[in-house]
């Protein structure tokens, strides 16, 4: 862009001579401004910490979040006191909030990284380590063809429920970093009521590993 | 990496020196020419740089088709596989009519010394004609833990599944790991290895066609 525009302030200048002094000036004054521009475009380019976060798909709750490589979709959000799989119960303080999430990917299988739960005012969690990765979604193959299901679990205080949304970024070499990784966000579609409603009555009991 | 912030601004009037009476549609031309020359390479340029970036992490794949039934030799082991198949495992979370388990059969036999002790599993995947991908997953192994005898055969059985409009479509993909040697003394596990870094880099893929 920046170069195009450079190519009349240069000829411009070329021709001052034959239509006198005022033109060298104004030529002058074109070429600056069009420095002065390029040079304040170049703010506008991406830092290098913008250029190694995620290019992000955002969607809702029940909506089929497309990414290149992956598809997410948010099947239901649950909270719990205690989950259970198989005979250990894990419990919390605070409240677990069971993400019910579908995959699937349109060519190359791969295992869905546990996603982050944003919360409204940007605090970041990740899935809590009570409950054993290797039961959640991040153990299975999302191969094309047909979905996945399974569960994501946090352990979050009760206050970063509402309008919190689950991040999930593409697995990727841990050697070869990608810039612009793709993403899918999804708003988990909590609002301020359903959010009271989720901290004040938790199920009891959410069981993990039951349904396939 | 950092991006390279373009810094085309300069280049067409350096190109173009003033001459004296220069013929004004061909300098025209020029500074033309030199602006869109400017503007791709600023843009290629750093794309360029970090395609190859990506690319040297991830090489592209060298295929080796083995044709049904045949047996392909390659980096020291003779390889040859066979898919029947079958059906769900009782319990599976795919058991439904829409898809295929297929029982895959690899057979592998060392060809010389170096063979026998190349002892890594492949990577085992099948592929349907339009790229999509299923893993297989290797569950019997009757390889020994030892160097593999020259000549002798051993097998992996692994299962997979994939859409049963597929089925008798699909082609295993073996992925051979030609570089790890069972006889490496353990403190050089970690060590670069000057003689493999040429077969590090490659991605090679066995293709059994059906």
């Amino acid at each position: 862009m920046t170069a195009t525009d450079q190519r009349p302030a240069a000829s411009r200048r070329r021709r001052a001579p034959a239509r006198g002094g005022g033109s060298k000036v104004l030529g002058a004054i074109v070429g600056l401004a069009l420095a002065a521009g390029a040079v304040g475009l170049q703010t506008l380019g991406l830092s290098a910490d913008e250029m190694s976060m995620p290019l992000v798909s955002a969607g809702d709750k029940g909506e089929e979040v497309a990414t290149g490589r992956f598809t997410i979709r948010v099947d239901g959000v649950k909270t719990a006191k205690s989950i259970r799989v198989a005979d250990k119960t894990a419990v919390t303080g605070n409240v677990f909030l069971v993400v019910e999430t579908s995959a699937t990917v349109p060519q190359e299988p791969l295992k869905i990284r546990p996603p982050v739960l944003v919360a409204d005012d940007g605090r970041r969690f990740d899935t809590t380590d009570k409950v054993d990765r290797s039961k959640t979604l991040a153990n299975v193959w999302s191969q094309p063809g047909w979905w996945t299901s399974g569960v994501f679990v946090f352990d979050v205080p009760a206050d970063a429920l509402a309008g919190a949304k689950a991040s999930f970024v593409a697995p990727t070499n841990a050697f070869y970093s990608e810039p612009t990784l793709p993403a899918a966000e999804v708003d988990l579609g909590i609002d301020e009521a359903a959010a009271k409603q989720f901290a004040a009555a938790p199920q009891d009991v959410y069981t993990l590993g039951e349904k396939k | 990496m950092p991006p390279r912030p373009p810094q085309p601004p300069w280049t067409p009037p350096e190109e173009t020196p003033p001459a004296a009476a220069p013929p004004p549609r061909s300098r025209r031309l020029l500074l033309g020419v030199g602006a869109v020359v400017a503007l791709v390479v600023a843009l290629g340029a750093p794309t360029a740089d970090r395609y190859l970036f990506y690319k040297s992490g991830r090489p592209s794949p060298t295929v080796h088709l083995a044709e049904p039934g045949q047996t392909l030799t390659y980096e020291h082991v003779s390889w040859k596989s066979a898919i029947e198949p079958t059906t769900a495992p009782p319990g599976s979370r795919h058991n439904t009519p829409d898809k295929q388990w297929l029982k895959i059969t690899v057979t592998r036999s060392a060809t010389d010394d170096t063979g026998a002790v190349l002892t890594a599993k492949p990577e085992l995947k099948l592929k349907d004609a339009g790229g999509r991908t299923w893993m297989a997953e290797i569950y019997e192994d009757n390889t020994p833990t030892e160097k593999h005898e020259v000549g002798k055969e051993y097998s992996y059985l692994a299962m997979a599944v994939v859409p049963a409009a597929v089925g008798k479509e699909v082609q295993l993909n073996l992925e051979p790991n030609i570089t790890y040697r069972m006889d490496t003394p353990t403190e050089k596990l970690f060590a670069p290895d000057e003689e493999n870094l040429d077969k590090d880099r490659r991605n090679d893929v066995i293709v059994f066609r059906r």
